[in-house]
């Protein structure tokens, strides 16, 4: 009775602290912002700064931010240290451990609401060892944010005056807020075993909660500095700010970036906690720590993939609301010179399907029953290859005059017409729904349905992805190469929208189904051979280095502007580096970070080894 | 046999008659329509 009543204590805590934060994200647009705006103009200061980019008065008092008209004189330099490199290297490191520490409290609160719903011990674990991984990682964030935001002092003083001038109020809660953070996660982690069983356990749920809150709006603030810079608001046409700070947080590209990211934080974590659970598996001697290892980079996989799928849409609208706000800065991106880079991108995310696949065929081997869905593997893996070599054909190729001569023009006569988008948003579809075949006959293999409408089910889920297959061509085809650009690019929404119908539907369907199905026998967590985990790992350096390309790309369609037809970057370095440079400053970014996330993995490995020093410590009593 | 084939062909024109609808809607909400008009 005592343990009810604490726990629905704990759902009204869990429930006030939830009405809150909605209440709270909800009333940001009139309420705190608003409150931000009154603060700006109250606290503006007319003598705290000269033109370049410093907060000045006007007439009528109220503030004003002027940008600043820059030469190559305005750039400190320090012998021997390319301020560009730095700054990018530094910021592409932070963003990719704040993406890691923002989305692992994020599957660690719904793996710890599963354990505390099924009251199953092991998923407690599981949510505490991935929460431990991010504890060190969340140091090396803060670090790098630290010099970060030294060298943007110190190489861009002036770009970083004038933002600081206009996000002054964000950046100021932004730092407190970072003190919420570490509070919050240092309470959390260090509590669990503490915070365990009835209304305890829901008030560490609830710390949970406040953790993944917290985070959400870091990320949220951050992000409106960087679209900031590339679609300014609450500006200007002359960049001249009047203290409006929600419009400039709330700029044209905020959400798509905050809805992508938020997306591909949950992918990229997933992963990275996939690289470690493989890593520990490679390691283990025994067998219990196998089978644990096994199944929390199964866990891990899942969670990767699961956000994986819809990121292709996320990025796509993020994309067309680039092109929306600036149509030069869309060509460059996908028509210009970074075209190339996403041909690469374009590899590695058909390697992520590919890698998160192979792993799943791999993991049927724990289950006795996957010998009847065996014969199957080989058609998946198929149409994935064939999709993944659709989805990155290029539109035009680099060639010689000989080679475009014997040619007959810049585009091949076959594989010409799979280059333009509706070919590869078509391939991207049958990708993603396979994948999801993927898991779907992953799920099945240890299961026998008992249900008595399993043949009509089958056959209705058949028919499910055949139609909704068959759809997806007949816009891709249809639209794609009979008719003009505008129906091309409206027809891209039926076809998503039909993917995820073909999802959620065959899902549903799957679980009614299997509702009350027998096992074949006990799944052997750790019966996995170990390319399985070289799979894993494959996924956690293509997302990070997909992520660092495509940020890049993000960054560099700016061009000569620090912040778009404002501030223009005078630098010596104001140049787009060639693709193979570019490619190399990713590249070495992504052997640091790995580097580091290898640290951090030994770190947790060696945080469990004891030595016993015999003979070193005074005996007791002695 | 029949367990399979009568359930598959209700059940793909039942989702193909769905998935033209939708077809349908989306392009009529953004103007268009699902046959190419110049």
């Amino acid at each position: 009775m005592r343990q009810r009543h604490s726990g629905v204590a704990g759902r009204a805590v869990l429930v006030l602290v939830l009405a809150f934060v909605v209440v709270a994200a909800l009333g940001a647009g009139a309420g705190p912002f608003a409150a931000l705006t009154e603060a700006a103009a109250q606290t503006a200061d007319a003598g705290a700064g000269e033109a370049t980019g410093a907060a000045q008065a006007n007439g009528g008092g109220a503030p004003v931010v002027v940008p600043p008209k820059l030469t190559a004189a305005d750039y400190p330099r320090i012998a021997g240290v390319n301020g560009r490199v730095v700054v990018w290297l530094v910021a592409q490191l932070h963003l990719w451990f704040a993406a890691f520490v923002l989305a692992v409290p994020i599957f660690v609160f719904i793996i710890e609401a599963i354990g505390m719903r099924t009251r199953d011990r092991r998923y407690d674990d599981m949510a505490y060892e991935f929460i431990k991984v991010s504890i060190t990682a969340y140091s090396l964030t803060a670090i790098l944010g630290g010099l970060l935001t030294f060298s943007l002092v110190l190489f861009y003083p002036d770009l970083f005056r004038y933002l600081s001038s206009i996000f002054k109020e964000s950046m100021f809660y932004y730092a407190l807020l970072f003190f919420a953070e570490s509070a919050t996660l240092y309470v959390y982690y260090y509590g669990w075993q503490w915070l365990q069983g009835g209304f305890r356990k829901w008030v560490h749920l609830t710390l949970g909660l406040l953790l993944n809150a917290v985070g959400t709006v870091l990320m949220l603030l951050a992000n409106a500095w960087v679209t900031f810079m590339m679609s300014p608001a609450g500006v200007d046409s002359a960049g001249v700010y009047s203290g409006d700070a929600w419009a400039a947080i709330h700029n044209f590209l905020w959400n798509p970036i905050n809805l992508h990211r938020f997306v591909a934080n949950i992918a990229f974590g997933g992963s990275i906690v996939g690289a470690y659970a493989a890593f520990k598996f490679l390691s283990a001697t025994r067998a219990e720590e196998k089978a644990h290892y096994d199944w929390m980079g199964y866990t891990a996989n899942f969670i990767a993939i699961s956000a994986l799928l819809p990121l292709p849409f996320a990025g796509y609208y993020l994309a067309a609301e680039i092109y929306a706000y600036s149509q030069q800065m869309g060509i460059t991106l996908m028509g210009g010179i970074f075209a190339w880079l996403f041909i690469i991108q374009a590899v590695l995310i058909g390697t992520l399907f590919l890698a998160a696949n192979y792993y799943l065929w791999c993991g049927m081997g724990r289950s006795e029953g996957a010998v009847r869905y065996n014969r199957y593997v080989k058609y998946l893996a198929i149409v994935i290859v064939a999709a993944f070599l659709v989805w990155f054909t290029p539109h035009t190729l680099v060639l010689t005059n000989e080679e475009l001569k014997a040619l007959g023009g810049p585009y091949h006569k076959y594989l010409g017409p799979l280059g333009i988008m509706p070919a590869k948003n078509t391939a991207v579809n049958v990708m993603i729904l396979f994948t999801a075949l993927s898991f779907l006959i992953y799920r099945r293999a240890n299961k026998i349905a008992t249900a008595s409408w399993v043949r009509a089910g089958n056959a209705a889920q058949v028919a499910l992805f055949a139609s909704g297959i068959l759809n997806i061509f007949f816009l891709g085809i249809y639209h794609g190469y009979f008719t003009n650009t505008v129906y091309k690019v409206a027809a891209s929404i039926p076809q998503v929208l039909t993917t995820l119908i073909v999802i959620i539907a065959s899902t549903v369907i799957d679980s009614l189904m299997y509702r009350r199905a027998r096992e074949v026998a006990p799944l052997r967590w750790g019966r996995v051979p170990p390319r399985a985990q070289y799979a894993l790992f494959l996924l956690a350096v293509a997302f990070t280095w997909l992520m660092g390309l495509m940020g890049y790309i993000r960054s560099g369609i700016r061009q000569h502007w620090h912040v778009v037809d404002i501030v223009r970057d005078n630098s010596p370095d104001a140049f787009t580096p060639t693709l193979g440079y570019a490619a190399n400053v990713v590249s070495v970014g992504t052997i640091l970070f790995m580097a580091m996330v290898l640290f951090v993995f030994w770190l947790s490995q060696v945080s469990g080894t004891k030595t016993h020093a015999a003979g070193y410590w005074k005996a007791e009593g002695a | 046999m029949k367990d399979y084939v009568i359930p598959f062909v209700a059940a793909f024109v039942a989702f193909g008659v769905l998935f033209l609808a939708l077809d349908f809607a989306v392009m009529r909400l953004q103007g268009l329509t699902l046959i190419f008009q110049q």
